[in-house]
């Protein structure tokens, strides 16, 4: 859930829960209010008719027709308890034709020694109606607040927050391998201020680790390779002298493999890191059918001496955004991989569909972990030529670009598997 | 041949001049741009080798130079650097090959003749071996006038040699030159060895004399005096 719909989900709730509470108050508060008022000047009439009517001397009946027919008077004979009550009523209203709330107080009174019950009402209509019209207007501001409330929430949430999306949106997009450095703006809260802070302390740390790590790397690859290629002259020099004998021959000759050796492993080294730090960002739609076609010529005769078959299954002809240069070492490494392990007279299958892509190659069992083959300097076999880090590279690769790579070893068969939609 | 060797590593260039000069050709050194460019001016050359980081310059820049003021040089790079990118630089700029450190001197040594022959006789170029006629812009080689046939890999195999003659040749560096760095297969000696007997057999089947001695524990080398 997002910061702003909860942050406003729980807006909203306690409001409408403050105001429910709130309302049923206000209504409860104007009820009690009308009902004192229309008790108070029931009890204020009813003094007021007490008082006349003991000046009046005339007929009883009439004082009823003048009154219009608010005020009853009945001809009782005791006091019934209590002596004066109030009491909600409904009575027709000829005049609305229908029933209307009304408010009696029924009281005794002894006029020219007759007792007489009395009954004053008064109509409630009035004040039922501004109770209505009270809640009405409570409904019509807790309405009005609360979109307020939502629409002004929603404005300040994003100018406070405004900072803080940006630091995120900063963090996204930051390349390390891009020289653009990290520079957060000032905020005017303090929070996102420490948070900046911190995150740009933390990126700057990485950030001089990488650069580190690529120079060392760097330094490694190039630096290195001078010296060694002094070495290797020199041992090549040896090899030509026409004094040296058979035996020295034999040493200045691994003097230059050697040399080699050292040189391979330091370039297939860096090549991992140069991999990690996304050193290969140029992409191209690689050809996969077109790329494949051209390693197995490459290979044609180390295939041809081992009298290998080869089978190539195209089945559709995908096209894969990635760096030609990642592209050539992965299928190179694949298909080196499948020649080199395989057997005399044994067979290399090749299926190239439109998310896939597996090579098989007859080759002697292994007891090694699949998992473990991928790993770097694991050999299977104590070839010493091998490097043991063809299909740890290969893998990497795949990594890069979320690949998936799968190794599978049945009845005398090797595959190895990618799926280019992982 | 007349060769400019621009290379700041003293250990490298002295070797390579050692090599260069075995093969009877010229080679001088630079040790930096700034020699470097004192000899371009002065002196005209057949080919220079030129590694592109120099403590005071780059080596690119002597090649934009060579080639302004003189079309036919031609240019190695041999620099410790060897990615694509690196490599589509120097050959924008005109150069003709690239080697990556550390090479083989003897593969250097080829590819100097390889594009030595490309450059200054365009078509007319035949290289003698004994009874042996090479046609290096047909890939052919005749036997007096009769086609000495020959399959790519036994070509290349033979022309190799006759770059490097009465050079000792590692395997590696023969399986190098006929696959490329990257196949590092440990059989390629294997078929380094199945070529070179198939050569050999040709040659002795024509009755000639037998050029390719294998130098033991290490490789080969084609004997022509």
């Amino acid at each position: 859930m997002k910061l702003l719909t909860k942050t406003t989900l729980y807006y909203i709730t306690v409001s409408l829960f403050i105001f429910f509470i709130g309302g049923i108050g206000i209504y409860q508060l104007v009820k009690r209010l009308e009902n004192r008022k229309v008790i108070e000047e029931l009890t204020d009439q009813m003094h007021r008719f007490a008082f006349d009517l003991k000046r009046i001397k005339s007929d009883m009946q009439q004082v009823t027709l003048i009154t219009g027919g608010l005020i009853q008077l009945e001809h009782v004979h005791e006091i019934k308890q209590p002596k004066i009550q109030f009491a909600d009523t409904l009575i027709f209203d000829n005049i609305r034709n229908r029933f209307a709330p009304f408010k009696r107080l029924t009281f005794y009174i002894e006029v020219q020694g007759l007792l007489y019950k009395t009954s004053i009402y008064k109509s409630l209509i009035e004040s039922n109606y501004l109770i209505e019209q009270v809640a009405l207007i409570v409904t019509i501001i807790v309405i009005v607040f609360l979109l307020a409330v939502y629409f002004l929430y929603r404005y300040f949430f994003g100018r406070i927050w405004a900072d803080f999306f940006l630091t995120i949106h900063k963090i996204q997009h930051f390349d390390l391998a891009s020289p653009v450095k990290l520079d957060f703006p000032e905020s005017m809260i303090i929070e996102f201020n420490e948070l900046n802070q911190v995150l740009k302390k933390m990126i700057d740390r990485i950030s001089s680790d990488f650069q580190g790590l690529k120079e060392f790397s760097g330094n490694l690859t190039h630096e290195v390779q001078t010296p060694l290629a002094v070495i290797k002259s020199k041992a090549d020099l040896l090899i030509q002298d026409p004094d040296i004998n058979e035996n020295q021959i034999t040493l200045a000759g691994e003097i230059s493999r050697e040399t080699i050796r050292i040189s391979k492993l330091i370039k297939a080294l860096s090549f991992f890191t140069k991999l990690d730090h996304n050193q290969f960002p140029d992409k191209q739609t690689i050809e996969l059918d077109k790329i494949i076609r051209s390693k197995l010529e490459v290979f044609e005769d180390f295939m041809q001496a081992k009298a290998l078959k080869v089978n190539l299954k195209i089945i559709s002809h995908p096209k894969i955004s990635m760096n030609p240069e990642l592209a050539d070492i992965l299928f190179t490494n694949l298909i080196k991989n499948a020649v080199r392990h395989n057997i005399p007279s044994g067979s290399i299958d090749i299926e190239l569909e439109q998310k896939s892509f597996t090579i098989k190659n007859t080759g002697k069992n292994i007891d090694i972990d699949p998992e473990q083959l991928f790993e770097r300097f694991s050999k299977a076999s104590k070839n010493s030529e091998s490097l043991g880090i063809g299909l740890s590279i290969a893998k990497k690769i795949c990594n890069f670009y979320g690949f998936n790579i799968l190794y599978g070893q049945k009845e005398g068969y090797h595959t190895i598997s990618i799926n280019f939609n992982s | 041949m007349k060769i400019l060797l621009v290379e700041d590593e003293k250990g490298l260039s002295a070797s390579i001049q050692s090599y260069l000069k075995m093969s009877g050709h010229i080679c001088e050194l630079a040790a930096d741009y700034q020699s470097a460019t004192e000899k371009i001016n002065l002196y005209k050359y057949d080919c220079a080798l030129i590694d592109i980081n120099l403590p005071d310059g780059s080596g690119l820049d002597l090649i934009k130079k060579l080639k302004a003021d003189n079309e036919t040089t031609g240019v190695i790079i041999i620099s410790a650097r060897d990615t694509i990118d690196d490599r589509i630089k120097g050959l924008d700029l005109g150069a003709d090959d690239y080697l990556v450190k550390p090479f083989d001197l003897a593969e250097l040594n080829a590819r100097i003749k390889s594009l030595f022959r490309r450059i200054s006789f365009s078509g007319s170029n035949i290289i003698e071996v004994g009874e042996l006629s090479i046609y290096p812009d047909e890939f052919k080689v005749k036997l007096g006038d009769e086609l000495f046939d020959l399959t790519k890999k036994e070509y290349n195999l033979l022309m190799f040699f006759v770059s490097n003659a009465n050079r000792v040749l590692a395997k590696e560096t023969i399986a190098e030159h006929l696959w490329g760095d990257n196949i590092d297969m440990a059989d390629s000696y294997d078929f380094v060895y199945a070529h070179i007997k198939n050569l050999r057999k040709k040659l002795q089947e024509k009755g000639l004399h037998d050029y390719i001695q294998t130098i033991y524990g290490i490789g080969y080398k084609f004997q022509t005096i």
